[in-house]
């Protein structure tokens, strides 16, 4: 009978949590269609996708982080700087790849940094990437003294606007944010790496005991969190054919509420990819529907902070949740 | 445990290290104890602003900048320049201190203020991130007794009235001069009756200094023509070339009966989004954008981007920084009363062809 039983439950392939944002996005297109019936065509979901690219590679790197427990403000600061500083080294004449390729290796440096502070010295990774945020930004504004540096190398134009099937076809950049999602998405759920990340986010104590090398995880994820938003800043400064010291500002507020939205626990331990490519579409959508239907920026604003109010109520809601069925299965076996 | 000893001690030494070098330099100038509401004492210079550094030798300003942007930068290095020419006419020597208020940061602005009276500077430059705090300012720079003069956008009181001289050209009449361009340039194209011709106004409601300049814009644009009010739309953004650009692509998505846009912005940020979204959806060819700034545009030009970006309205930052240094000087060393007005500097609208016989350097 038992086993009729569970025969019989329905098995989604998704987790409640993404069927919540799956459903809030339909409402969000179903919604912005009624208002404008454009907010559905190919355009505007090219749009939508282009307009989450930067957001959505620094969301993979913050996906990783906060499932460890920590956190990093300083990519808005990290892309700000990366796209000026590729435009500061074309202008001196370097070669584009080479210049990506530094770009890429001061990244690297600055997760490696980030990942001292709380490793090493014991900050926490707010204070931490704060210190960092607040560097970068001002190393942003240096290199280039402040002045918009224009761009014209036509590899980086290549970077931030060549599409796959002429104009109207998808362009590359989006291509690969969603390859990079693939992937992620494939070493949390299928990798020792990945697994490691959600036994250190959810029992650091735990996973102390069971060998798994907590530094050394987090290390990689602040590294890859730095290297993502450089690689997001390089495709910005590509499609605006300019790097902008002040540009990227609060895009790490855009991806954090994307990624809690998209159930990851504050708390770490929970969540996965796919419910963070979801959360970043649905804030695109919503951003692009309002600018649409001509709503000031203000209430763009308003309604990223409700959005991120609501994911924090509902991962609460299931963090404790989760905590009563672990006690009363702990009890079961008592 | 070493390593947390070890950075303690590095922060506990920079820390001592600033406050020397804090020390050292206050040498020359007034101390910050010396505020006058915590003295007990009548603020010293309270009786009035004007000729209270003439006996100096050493003269310090501070030139207090909105935002960090080209722009500002050119302004105060030709306040500077200008400040550092008039001193060593009379036998000094200024100095410029350059500030800015990160990204219009209020509360920077006003505590860059409170630095520069602490610090005993002769005179202050302004270029104020939000107007409403104008008032405060003011008051501030009164009851200790320094002149302030307004680069750009004048400083007023809450009914709108000048209460500080004020160097630019006014937003209204600067974004004014941008939309009385474009509608030339529409009417000359038959765009004003092409029925698959929208018009784009890039607002920026969360810029207080900016929102004129898009009101000006669209104002004059509608005395000149008689434009469909029904194919007009604003995109709203921050300003800044990435939210701007996605403003700009969504208002172009959500309106595929266009093949051609005339979009008219109020900084350099919201040209470079309209330019770049317009290029990406292929209508670039045939549309127009028309901005107010010029210093990122020129780059662009010269590099063969942006060429949908038909014409800037330019007012030279070096000659309104060198009205300021001029003004400021007048008023701490002259001893001048600069009187309250707006001291404008002409406003050019500048096209790829001809912006380099135009183009006013410091």
């Amino acid at each position: 009978m038992e086993k009729a039983k569970s025969k019989k439950k329905l098995v989604l392939p998704i987790t409640g949590n993404q069927l919540i944002i799956l459903v809030a996005l339909v409402g969000v297109f179903v919604v912005f269609t009624t208002l404008n019936k454009n907010f559905l065509s190919w355009m505007n979901v090219t749009n939508i996708l282009i307009a989450a690219t930067l957001t959505g590679f620094v969301a993979i790197g913050h996906t990783y982080l906060i499932m460890l427990g920590e956190n990093d403000l300083g990519p808005g600061s990290y892309a700000a700087f990366s796209g000026v500083f590729v435009g500061v080294l074309l202008q001196k004449g370097v070669p584009a790849p080479l210049a990506i390729g530094v770009i890429l290796a001061i990244a690297v440096l600055t997760g490696l940094f980030n990942s001292c502070m709380v490793t090493k010295i014991g900050l926490s990774s707010f204070i931490a990437t704060f210190i960092s945020q607040s560097i970068f930004r001002g190393l942003a504004y240096i290199v280039c003294n402040g002045n918009t540096i224009a761009i014209s190398d036509p590899l980086l134009s290549g970077i931030g606007k060549l599409r796959m099937g002429g104009n109207t076809g998808i362009p590359y950049n989006v291509i690969a944010l969603l390859f990079a999602f693939i992937v992620a998405g494939i070493i949390l759920s299928k990798t020792d790496f990945g697994r490691s990340i959600y036994a250190v986010g959810g029992n650091p104590e735990a996973a102390r005991l069971a060998g798994l090398k907590a530094n050394k995880i987090k290390t990689i994820c602040f590294v890859l969190i730095s290297v993502f938003s450089s690689i997001g800043g390089v495709i910005l400064a590509g499609r605006m054919n300019a790097g902008v010291p002040a540009s990227c500002l609060g895009l790490e507020f855009d991806s954090i509420t994307a990624v809690i939205i998209g159930g990851v626990s504050f708390s770490g331990g929970v969540g996965n990819m796919l419910g963070s490519f979801l959360g970043v579409l649905l804030i695109q959508s919503f951003n692009t529907g309002l600018t649409m239907a001509q709503v000031q920026t203000f209430w763009q604003y308003v309604a990223r902070g409700i959005l991120l109010l609501i994911a924090l109520g509902i991962d609460r809601y299931t963090t404790k949740n989760r905590q009563r069925e672990m006690l009363a299965e702990s009890m079961r076996n008592m | 445990m070493k390593m947390k000893r070890a950075f303690a001690l590095i922060i506990a030494l920079l820390m001592a290290l600033s406050l020397v070098a804090c020390g050292g330099e206050k040498s020359g100038g007034g101390t910050p104890d010396a505020a006058p509401s915590g003295s007990g004492e009548a603020p010293a210079k309270k009786a009035g602003i004007y000729g209270n550094s003439a006996d100096k030798d050493a003269l310090l300003y501070y030139g207090i900048y909105k935002v960090e942007a080209s722009y500002f930068a050119n302004e105060g290095n030709s306040a500077k320049k200008k400040l550092e020419e008039l001193a060593a006419a009379d036998g000094k020597t200024a100095s410029f201190n350059y500030v800015t208020c990160g990204n219009e940061d209020v509360q920077l602005c006003i505590n860059y203020v409170d630095t520069a009276i602490a610090d005993g500077a002769d005179g202050i430059l302004m270029c104020i991130p939000d107007q409403q705090m104008s008032t405060a300012i003011v008051e501030k720079c009164e009851a200790a007794g320094i002149p302030i003069v307004a680069g750009d956008d004048p400083l007023i009181d809450l009914e709108g009235n000048q209460i500080a001289p004020a160097c630019g050209i006014d937003a209204y009449n600067c974004g004014g001069e941008t939309g009385k361009w474009l509608a030339n340039w529409a009417q000359e194209r038959n765009l004003v009756e092409d029925e698959k011709c929208g018009l784009m106004i890039m607002t920026m409601s969360m810029v207080s200094s900016c929102v004129p300049r898009s009101t000006g814009a669209y104002d004059r644009f509608y005395e000149i023509t008689n434009f469909p009010k029904e194919r007009t739309y604003e995109a709203d953004s921050d300003g800044n070339y990435d939210t701007a650009y996605d403003a700009a692509a969504a208002m172009i998505a959500a309106h595929p009966e266009y093949d051609k846009w005339l979009v008219l912005t109020a900084n350099e940020g919201g040209a470079g989004g309209a330019a770049n979204a317009l290029e990406a959806a292929g209508l670039d060819e045939n549309s127009g954008v028309v901005s107010v700034g010029f210093s990122d545009t020129m780059d662009q030009w010269e590099n063969g981007k942006w060429l949908s970006v038909r014409a800037c309205g330019f007012f030279s930052e070096f000659e309104i920084g060198a009205l300021t240094g001029e003004k400021i000087y007048a008023m701490s060393v002259k001893g001048e009363e600069v009187p309250n007005e707006y001291f404008g500097v002409g406003a050019v609208m500048m096209e790829p062809e001809t912006w380099k016989d135009l183009y006013i350097t410091g």
